[in-house]
């Protein structure tokens, strides 16, 4: 019966259709790990907490998601994952904290700031999220819940930073976010940029509006002229603007808040032209009269990227405004005081603990900071990975190291794996401001090229912790040069010493970077309108290299040719030249479907032909957010479109294959999109990678590792992309395909771990240790057995369970042998002596695939890691004495399972016995015991109160050899020779006693009709499914809690 | 057992309503895993395998037994761990942690204990107070799936996936209500299906967390409807 069952379910899949693999499924188990840093942690731009529960936090960051801890921040967890990154508001229901609402699009509205896509709630405290609307906000300023009425939310919809919308506004829904009603609205241009609420007289809000308009070359705040501050009393129903007191001139961005503990205050601040205008106004009745009371630098510091105010919520006196630094009045505003520089600068949100105001968490462009003294001391919150890379790049050192600049946090490197995980502090940095392009030189181990805002190159020494900068400057009559605020410097891949930069020319150095050579005439459209950089700004001039324009952004010289080289500007030009910058031929008017004046965000040469190139443009800052992917094969004069409509998000990089020509990397805004069939389908890389932009992409040569600079969540590695470059029509056609791995090499066994500090660090995850055995599936396994074999020399050596999924499945395969088979012991360091087996050996190792009635072969190789200090000689002796040792940890368990069943036997037979024959048992029993009992410790605390006997010793020495690679010393190798006579002479009067006084017994049993006392063979022994009991405190309480989930 | 063999073809039906779509998927998966009769006639099982975890592997045992009864033992280093549920106390024996005398279990194991039932929740589930919804279709590990959200009489929830093609189930999925992970999604997968006296078995089950691997159990035998006295599962009383 069961046969014909399974029968019948084999027919049905040779019938099921094949399903080919082209969506993110394929990538089945292989998953990305993250690294950090979290030491520089990134922009926050929410925080809420629960405030009769001030241990639950949630963060909403500027583009690396939502984050929660439920304790105090010892711990954080991202909630947000499947979602656009981008939080510009974040609001918990405090009558009921399992809800909580989150308004997506940054409201900072810098250049490089990300999008939202509309409002989101969660009624179960973060674990899901249900998409309410407003998708085409794009941000989302403030969001605020009815304080008697969970089903009344207000949002300030800020809207489009790029572009006219109508999706802006302040929006109300009185049924929990099914329906939206728009009950301010200025026009297409003027967002919502703040609200604040009468929390004793709900129906009371002030919503500051804002016109303004971000350009690729320009900012102006105040666009449109119809910024304003407007009240209702009547929940929103009507509104009008309360201005008395206000400069009369065009306003730029508001920022609103009225005193919680007394409506009649509310505090303003004020962006207009006039000097003298601009500052903090106050009102104490309600808005109906404003008086300007300050006008210091840190309440009117760049009002377009800090625009929020904070008031104690039980003193209407004190009052915070975010801006370079947090500022506090505790006077109404008449003077202020910063908080200490050890926190990082550019706040952006604030949360006040009700219940203890001088509880205050801040969040800036470095992370969370927490005071319990009204801002006077601060700690940081060590563990919120949401760094946010813009370019990131890899040596060859082993492990290899990942470099790269951060928005607002610098340029760091640090190695990509370390024994105990990838810390804080493992991050190093080699310059400050925000950082960009980071590469070490090809070759000098010791240099490093940072570079910070606006062409600021330095070349940077390891060895001294200095850095030079290596700037170019105009030294003749040549025009002022304009340098991106995102300033490419690439390394030639042809020659070590070589390397570009770019401002309007293109630049080449020989020598380090000493010096420079011009080797392009102006690229860009050098369009006038476009080189306002020094007015950008609107109402208050910021002028920070952020909107220089007209400026080289990309540059890729061919791998296969370096005469060859491509250079794409911000303002859509696309050049190359085939004669190392002799001549340029401009080739995107050769693009169709690419709107004119499209800013080319990466271009990447084709690894396998000198006139192929992939290149990517990005239109966002123009309000077009659809991606551009391009490739040509003949040097620029025709193009292909590689983007269907399975990609999301617009386009920051591309990066082809090191081996696989059809095998295409690309980063987009919302994630990372891979193509096997160089470029026909697409699918997200969805495996522990969150919706993150992908501003950057380095496929490791060595490790085969594919390591993205994500720009909201740091460093992220994904180890081994070696299956996805076998992937192929033949491949998905098969129903199981064992991919070929690289040979694992043999971690040495001993190095040191992570020390104790606490939960509040990040540690980034390490790759896995184990070999790995992939294979690809064209349908998912549900019917009949299927699991793994490993042999080795026709040994049978472990049976795993098998992955089963369709797409690529990775079965890991320990190193290590499994730990010896040990006699008891309550001793805790010969427990944890005996714990850990031995590498097996270098070698090929078989693979058996065991599926329903069919059998796959393949095979995996395990290597010794030739980086090791120590020689093959001295590993040698390590592994055979270890080996040893090992043995003879198995024969003492051996003979002590001996000793214990004749014990047990003779105990068992004692009172069937009578006269010399009962004399003889009980004798027996009495030596086997006395014999046993001294080659184990037993009872104790299994901590302090402990002794050793021959089972302690034992695994003593293996403990101290098998933890250490190199040569045992001398005094370990007596020690391991004293053991194998111990355990000698313990089995000579082992085997004695078998043979005279067990032997004698049995005969006289015989005779009695008593049976006989039996004992096992070393081979019955060994093949026992149970361990010999190794007893006590190896199994943490955690540990057995996962077990019986 | 013919019917089986027609019934277990695929099945590529469109679902509209979401109330005849429950009933179309329970209908599929009870009658393509043994039918609905059999079901109702099982009253105990006992299914011995292996637990991996960490690297590490353990043989166990669980019995399971109308109307909420179970039993688990794990041999864990040479020691037995039992780990039982009456229906009313949840109970073990823990070597490595208060010796060999039964004891109370912690609450939060208690819990993923005592949130068991032996026969499906599908099972009658209107007269057991539960509500079951179709939330449409997904993906598992690159499977098309039909997915019925499961709210418990308590207000516990579950999601359970069914293949679309042949409608047992391949993953179901819950929030963790307490410990260290409390408010994350544990998943569990199933696949290597047997038949065992005519009903279809998962012979293999992975957990996951946030989607990584936590534990996998590989089952070697699967019995049905033995008799098993109540002590073995009973709290024995001092």
């Amino acid at each position: 019966m069961t046969k014909k069952i399974l029968l019948s379910i084999a027919l049905l899949f040779s019938t099921a259709s094949l399903f080919a693999q082209s969506g993110s499924s394929l990538f089945g188990a292989l998953r990305a790990r993250h690294i950090g840093p979290a030491v520089t942690s990134g922009r926050i731009t929410a925080i809420d907490a629960v405030n009769d529960k001030p241990e639950v936090i949630f963060v909403g960051t500027a583009s690396g998601g939502v984050w929660k801890s439920v304790s105090g921040g010892a711990e954080f967890r991202p909630v947000f994952d499947e979602h656009t990154q981008s939080v510009g508001a974040l609001a918990i229901d405090q009558n009921n904290p399992d809800i909580v609402w989150v308004g997506t699009g940054e409201c900072n509205v810098r250049n490089s700031v990300s999008v939202g896509d509309g409002v989101y709630k969660t009624t179960d405290g973060g674990t899901t999220w249900k998409h309410l609307g407003l998708k085409n906000s794009e941000r989302i300023a403030k969001i605020i819940v009815h304080p008697a009425n969970s089903d009344i939310v207000y949002v300030a919809v800020l809207g489009h930073l790029w572009n006219a919308n109508e999706e802006r506004g302040v929006y109300k829904t009185a049924d929990g976010g099914k329906t939206w009603n728009r009950i301010l609205y200025i026009d297409e241009n003027t967002g919502a940029a703040d609200l604040s609420i009468d929390p004793q007289k709900p129906d009371v809000l002030y919503a500051a509006m804002w016109g303004f308009r971000r350009y690729p070359y320009f900012f102006d705040s105040g666009f449109g002229g119809k910024s304003a501050l407007y009240k209702t009393t009547d929940g929103g129903n009507t509104w009008n603007t309360a201005h008395n007191g206000l400069p009369q001139e065009t306003l730029g961005r508001l920022a609103i808040a009225v005193a919680p503990s007394n409506g009649n205050v509310v505090y303003l601040t004020v962006e207009c032209k006039s000097k003298d205008k601009r500052g903090l106004y106050l009102s104490t009745d309600a808005g109906a009269n404003w008086e300007k009371v300050n006008n210091e630098f840190g309440v009117t510091v760049r009002p377009f990227y800090f625009s929020t105010m904070n008031v104690d919520p039980k003193n209407d006196s004190i009052v915070y405004k975010t801006g370079l630094n947090l500022i506090v009045s505790e006077n109404r505003g008449k003077g202020f005081r910063s908080m200490p520089g050890s926190v990082h600068s550019d706040i952006h949100a604030v949360w006040i603990n009700p219940n203890n105001t001088k509880h205050v968490i801040l969040g800036s462009d470095g992370g969370v900071y927490e005071s319990f003294d009204r801002g006077r001391s601060f700690k940081m919150f060590m563990n919120l990975p949401v760094s946010q890379f813009y370019h990131i790049s890899v040596d060859d050192e082993i492990p290899f190291n990942v470099y790269g600049g951060l928005q607002d946090n610098g340029s760091w490197f640090a190695p990509s794996q370390k024994s105990g995980g990838v810390t804080n502090a493992d991050w190093k940095s080699t310059l400050g401001g925000d950082g960009f392009w980071s590469f070490r030189h090809p070759t000098d181990k010791d240099i490093v090229f940072s570079e910070y805002q606006g062409g600021n190159i330095v070349r940077y020494n390891k060895k001294s912790g200095m850095a030079q900068q290596i700037k170019p400057y105009p030294v003749g009559t040549e025009n002022k040069y304009r340098f991106n605020w995102n300033t490419p410097i690439h390394l030639s891949p042809t020659d070590p010493d070589r390397m570009y930069f770019g401002s309007q020319f293109l630049f080449m150095s020989n020598d380090k970077g000493d010096s420079w050579k011009i080797i392009s005439p102006d690229l860009s459209t050098n369009d006038p309108a476009k080189l306002r950089q020094k007015e950008s700004g609107g109402l208050t001039i910021d002028n920070s290299t952020a909107e220089n324009h007209c400026t080289i952004y990309a540059i890729g010289e061919s791998p296969k040719d370096g005469n060859v080289i491509w250079a794409g500007t911000d303002d859509g030009n696309l050049h190359i030249t085939t004669d190392a910058g002799r001549n340029w031929i401009n080739a995107v008017g050769n693009i169709s479907g690419l709107p004119k004046n499209t800013w080319v965000s990466y271009v990447e040469p084709g690894r396998f032909d000198r006139l192929t190139a992939f290149v990517t443009f990005d239109g966002h800052r123009t309000g077009d957010m659809k991606p551009y992917l391009f490739k040509t094969a003949d040097g620029g004069k025709t193009w292909k479109n590689l983007i269907t409509d399975q990609v999301e998000g617009y386009a920051f990089c591309i990066r082809q294959d090191l081996v696989n020509p059809d095998l295409l990397f690309l980063g987009t805004e919302f994630g990372l999109f891979i193509s096997v069939d160089g470029g026909a389908n697409w699918a997200r890389f969805e495996n522990n990678l969150p919706k993150v932009a992908v501003h950057d992409i380095a496929i490791h040569p060595r490790d085969h590792a594919l390591v993205l600079g994500t720009h909201g969540r740091g460093a992220v590695i994904i180890d081994d992309i070696t299956p996805l470059r076998q992937i192929s029509p033949e491949v998905l056609a098969k129903p199981v395909h064992f991919f070929k791995t690289s040979p694992t090499i043999l971690r040495d066994p001993g190095a040191g771990g992570g020390w104790f500090g606490g939960q509040g660090q990040f540690v980034g995850a390490n790759p896995s240790s184990a070999a790995k055995i992939v294979y690809y599936m064209s349908k998912r396994h549900t019917f009949g057995k299927m699991y793994v074999e490993v042999w080795k020399d026709g040994q049978l050596l472990r049976t795993l369970p098998a992955g089963k999924s369709a797409g690529i499945n990775v079965v890991e395969m320990p190193t290590a042998m499994e730990k010896p088979k040990s006699a008891p012991t309550n001793n805790r360091m010969a427990l944890f002596g005996s714990l850990f087996g031995p590498n097996f050996p270098a070698g090929e190792y078989q693979v058996k695939l065991v599926k329903g009635n069919d059998t796959y072969e393949s095979a995996f190789t395990l290597a010794n890691d030739p980086t090791s200090l120590y020689t093959a000689s001295e590993r040698k002796v390590q592994h055979e004495t270890t080996l040893k040792l090992y043995h003879l940890t198995e024969q003492l368990a051996y003979l002590y399972d001996v000793l214990a069943d004749v014990e047990k036997q003779a105990k068992e037979l004692a009172p069937k016995t009578k006269g010399k024959v009962k004399t003889a048992t009980d004798k027996l029993a009495a030596k086997a015991q006395k014999e046993k009992d001294g080659l184990v410790f037993m009872g104790g605390d299994g901590y302090v109160d402990e002794d050793e006997a021959l089972r302690e010793e034992l695994s003593d020495i293996y403990r101290q050899i098998s933890s250490f690679p190199g040569k045992p010393t001398g005094t370990q190798l007596q020690l391991t020779t004293k053991m194998e006579q111990a355990i000698g002479e313990l089995e000579k009067r082992v085997e004695s006693m078998l043979q005279t006084e067990v032997v004698a017994l049995n005969t006289m049993l015989t005779k009695a009709n008593l049976g006989a006392v039996t004992y096992k063979t070393f081979e019955a022994f060994m093949s026992e499914e149970t361990k010999a009991g190794d007893a006590a405190s190896g199994f943490s309480e955690e540990w057995l809690h996962l077990l019986f989930r | 057992m013919k019917r089986i063999l027609l019934m277990v073809l695929p099945v590529f039906a469109a679902f509209t309503l979401s109330a005849q779509s429950v009933e179309k998927v329970l209908d599929k998966y009870f009658t393509n895993t043994g039918g609905i009769e059999k079901w109702k006639n099982l009253k105990s099982t006992r299914m011995e395998g292996k637990m991996a975890m960490q690297g590490m592997e353990f043989p166990g045992t669980i019995y399971a037994k109308l109307p909420n009864m179970q039993r688990v033992e794990v041999n864990v280093q040479g020691m037995s761990i039992v780990q039982a549920y009456d229906g009313t106390t949840a109970w073990w024996i823990n070597p490595f942690a208060g010796g060999t005398d039964p004891q109370p279990m912690p609450d939060e194991m208690a819990e993923t204990m005592t949130s068991q039932e032996f026969e499906s929740p599908f099972l009658n589930y209107e007269a057991k107070g539960h509500t079951v919804t179709y939330e449409g279709t997904g993906e598992v590990e690159g499977a098309e799936a039909q997915i019925l959200k499961l709210v418990k009489k308590n207000g516990d929830v579950e999601y359970h996936y069914f293949d679309a093609e042949y409608f047992v189930p391949i993953m179901s999925k819950t929030m963790v209500k307490s410990g260290p992970a409390k408010g994350q999604f544990a998943e569990t997968y199933f696949s290597d299906y047997q038949e065992v006296d005519g009903l279809l078995f998962p012979f293999f089950m992975e957990s996951k967390m946030d989607g990584e691997s936590v534990q996998k159990m590989t089952i070697t035998s699967v019995k049905t409807n033995e008799d098993y006295p109540d002590e073995r599962f009973v709290y024995p009383k001092k």
